[in-house]
């Protein structure tokens, strides 16, 4: 078994662009196209980011809705694929949100147009047959961006 | 104290990363509270910590106004991907920030311009920065949060 111990990893052909070969060993996945380029951490309740990279501001929008303002902007609006989870719960864990049949899950704003500088997300408590789900803050709002950087 | 490496030229992601490695994140006890919708409850702007600690630092982020340029581009109507992002990479990175220059800086670069520019025309603010315990200390009713009549000048 080799160690590389090396401090910077640069294509040969185009230096942003680095091959991995895949399990099978017959295809391979690009190396930068599976980095993530932001992610947040923002605990709604105490009103406090816990945990980031690349953002320089988040914007508490209303109850459950947020924008997340990236510091390197993307190349593109569309170009992008985001990624989030909520921590269901509104004491940093003591006990669940919502009850744990009904979860908590996490979107995209829908009614907010795709930009380069920013990400919309929004945190929910689920449904039940009975009851409809609904926005909701909770103790941990996760955001992750993939895409291609400007 | 942390020294800056010398960073115009080198990408704006590896200035973070960079950072992200050697300084240590600051709370700032600053937020921002706007209103840029009349049928809408109060935003309410957060700095990140990381990106306030690269603010006080120094040397690490571009000015504010590369970020106007390209939402310029961005505003055009056959916009289909940023071909000017060297001015973030390439610029000249701004010296350190006080914590209260870092403010007005995210309220340029993150808070719509007609709020901005015009935070004090009308009856009463459309802006106002404040600190994190001038909030409402629980979420309760946060649909309907608004700056204060009492701000009113």
């Amino acid at each position: 078994m080799s160690t590389l111990v090396i401090n910077e990893l640069r294509g040969l052909d185009a230096s942003g662009s680095i091959a991995v070969t895949a399990e099978g060993g017959s295809t391979t996945t690009n190396l930068q196209n599976g980095l993530v380029k932001h992610w947040v951490n923002y605990d709604s309740v105490n009103q406090t980011t816990d945990g980031s990279f690349n953002q320089t501001s988040l914007t508490d929008v209303a109850e459950g809705t947020f924008t997340s303002n990236y510091t390197n902007y993307l190349s593109g609006a569309s170009n992008k694929c985001i990624l989030s989870n909520s921590w269901n719960t509104r004491n940093d864990g003591v006990s669940n949100n919502s009850g744990a049949s009904r979860g908590g899950s996490m979107s995209s704003q829908g009614a907010v147009v795709n930009s380069t500088s920013s990400i919309n997300f929004q945190t929910f408590y689920g449904s039940t047959a009975s009851s409809n789900g609904a926005l909701e803050d909770m103790s941990g709002s996760y955001c992750t961006t993939l895409g291609d950087l400007a | 104290m942390t020294t800056t490496p010398q960073f115009q030229g080198t990408h704006l992601f590896d200035r973070l990363c960079w950072a992200k490695e050697n300084l240590d994140g600051v709370q700032s006890d600053y937020r921002v509270v706007y209103e840029d919708k009349i049928d809408e409850c109060a935003k309410i702007l957060v700095p990140d910590p990381n990106w306030m600690a690269c603010a006080l630092q120094g040397g690490i982020l571009p000015p504010v106004w590369v970020y106007w340029e390209l939402k310029k581009d961005e505003a055009q109507p056959d916009f289909k991907k940023h071909t000017r992002g060297y001015l973030l990479h390439q610029t000249e990175p701004i010296e350190a920030m006080t914590e209260e220059e870092a403010i007005e800086y995210l309220i340029q670069k993150d808070i719509p311009e007609h709020v901005w520019k015009n935070w004090d025309e009308g009856n009463r603010p459309k802006m106002v920065i404040c600190r994190k315990n001038q909030l409402p200390a629980t979420r309760e009713w946060r649909n309907a949060w608004r700056i204060s009549e009492e701000l009113a000048a």
